[in-house]
């Protein structure tokens, strides 16, 4: 009687054992082979700025050709693209780094008697577009200075990865403007900064 | 098991439908792309303990980069920060402040470190200065063709800050914040007798406030609209930076962007309204008491209801005139 109970308790005992035995061995098998972690970062507040494929000015440089004197030439427009994650706002500004620029150019002999006031440039910029929140509110036309200007009269408090820029720039050189030498044209460098507020 | 594969097969029908619409598109272009984090840094400094801090400068280009990190005092004036040579100002943080790195040579879509140190010089409730990230692709430059033309470079500046602090990092005792408002314009309005009326349309107001205390801060400027004491509109301006002194302006108005509904007029059609106007100093994480200004202002349709009169002057003119014949 006893033998037939024994019998019968190994029956159900055996498999058991062996249903725990594999399911801790898979445990250990599965510990030994894999590993946990973690990914840990934070997120600062960032500003970028780029220039965009768009726009009439490609790599930043606006080309007017041979514009007529004493008239407001046709827009060229510069596309800036922006990334910013603070909802806080930024703020865009111009200047040139000087009043007065020579004549320069691939092959040029600069006359240095040949110049051409930064003020010949006016910008145009727009409200920003392409992300979330405010745009701002845009200045009007105003020639450039060596004094930096800002882009909006209230700044806009956008964000997103690609937001976008128009910077319209329009020449009207004076009547007096002097010809170029040969292989010369007169090239004025200006820089858009950005600053997180 | 046929369940569990229509299952799966509907699932990545719909990842394949959303997956598009998630795609969040980066900038990609092979012309300069700077990217700087932090976007201000603001240090506290305890006593004459050093404080480090760091940068992150990307290269977001499909071109290699140069970037240059130039330090530089400012002021800020229209509204704007005004560069000037490092040094040149009484509350400048040049002297104190190390660069690891000033010139870095960036591979595309790239980034690198820059350790800040600042060992404090005579701290005085103010130091400040930016650093101007300036980033030039690596390849030949443009040739100009006859003619005119205009070259754009861009920028990256970030304001570096050092104010005086405990070691709890609350500010020091020598640091004051505070404001005080100068004044309030609504801008489209007329004023008769003192009392300021406007054509039903948005309000749009400038309120200036002063940073009377000693340190630079930013104006962090809340506006309230309300109508016969009801608030009808709340919103918050971008804030304005103000050096001891010095003012500054926010805007505010009652056309807003609601979310899915583009741009709005919140103002009602007739309304005595007031706009108050609420600023504080912000810096190092702390705000100056709250100061305040209010402006009152009638609206209504005035141009129609001036016709209304004129219209109602006239009948009452013609039947007065037919009463006496």
């Amino acid at each position: 009687m006893k033998t037939i109970f024994t019998r019968r308790l190994r029956l159900v005992l055996i498999p058991a054992l062996a249903v725990v035995m594999a399911v801790v061995a898979g445990s250990a098998a599965y510990a030994a082979t894999s590993t946990s972690g973690t990914a840990k970062f934070s997120v600062a507040t960032s500003v970028s700025i780029a220039q965009g494929g768009g726009g009439t000015c490609p790599g930043g440089a606006c080309d007017f050709g041979q514009p007529a004197l004493s008239v407001l030439s046709a827009g060229q427009t510069e596309d800036l693209v922006i990334n910013s994650n603070d909802p806080t706002g930024f703020s865009l500004s111009i200047l040139s780094a000087q009043a007065n620029w020579t004549e320069s150019g691939g092959g040029c002999t600069p006359n240095a008697g040949k110049t051409v006031s930064a003020g010949v440039v006016n910008i145009n910029p727009a409200a920003v577009t392409g992300g979330t929140g405010s745009g701002g509110t845009a200045n009007s036309q105003t020639p450039l200075t060596t004094t930096a200007q800002p882009f909006f009269s209230v700044n806009p408090t956008m964000t997103g990865a690609a937001i976008d820029e128009l910077l319209t720039l329009k020449l009207f050189p004076a009547a007096g403007t002097i010809p170029n030498s040969p292989s010369c044209a007169y090239v004025i460098g200006y820089t858009v900064s950005i600053v997180g507020l | 098991v046929s369940l569990r594969l229509f299952g799966m097969g509907a699932s990545i029908a719909l990842a394949l439908v959303f997956a598009p619409a998630l795609h969040v598109s980066a900038i990609e272009t092979p012309y300069a792309a700077l990217e700087v984090a932090p976007a201000r840094v603001e240090l506290a400094v305890v006593n004459t303990q050093a404080v480090r801090s760091s940068f992150v400068v990307a290269n977001l280009s499909t071109s290699a980069e140069t970037v240059q990190i130039v330090q530089a005092d400012f002021t800020i004036a229209s509204a704007t920060y005004q560069f000037m040579q490092a040094g040149s100002t009484p509350w400048s943080i040049a002297a104190g402040l190390q660069l690891s790195k000033t010139d870095l040579l960036l591979p595309p879509l790239s980034q690198a470190a820059v350790q800040l140190t600042y060992t404090p010089i005579t701290q005085t409730a103010l130091r400040a200065g930016v650093l101007i990230f300036i980033p030039t692709i690596v390849g030949p430059a443009r040739a100009s063709s006859g003619g005119a033309g205009a070259v754009i470079k861009q920028q990256v500046v970030v304001p570096v800050l050092a104010v005086p602090a405990g070691s709890d990092g609350q500010l020091d005792t020598r640091v004051t914040l505070s404001g005080i408002p100068t004044g309030m314009e609504l801008l489209d309005a007329f004023t008769i007798g003192g009392i300021s009326f406007l054509e039903s349309g948005p309000i749009r107001g400038r309120a200036t406030f002063r940073n009377t205390g000693n340190a630079i801060g930013r104006f962090d400027t809340f506006f309230v609209y309300s109508n016969l004491g009801r608030d009808f509109l709340s919103t918050e301006a971008p804030p304005g930076v103000a050096l001891p002194g010095q003012s500054s302006s926010a805007m505010g108005s009652t056309k807003v962007t609601l979310p899915g509904q583009g741009t709005v007029d919140t103002t009602p059609m007739f309304c005595i309204c007031r706009v108050h106007a609420s600023s504080s100093l912000v810096l190092l994480g702390q705000r100056s008491p709250e100061t305040s200004q209010d402006r009152y202002v009638v609206i209504a349709p005035w141009r129609a209801l001036g016709l209304l009169m004129a219209v109602l002057g006239g009948v009452w003119w013609g039947v007065g005139r037919r009463r006496r014949s």
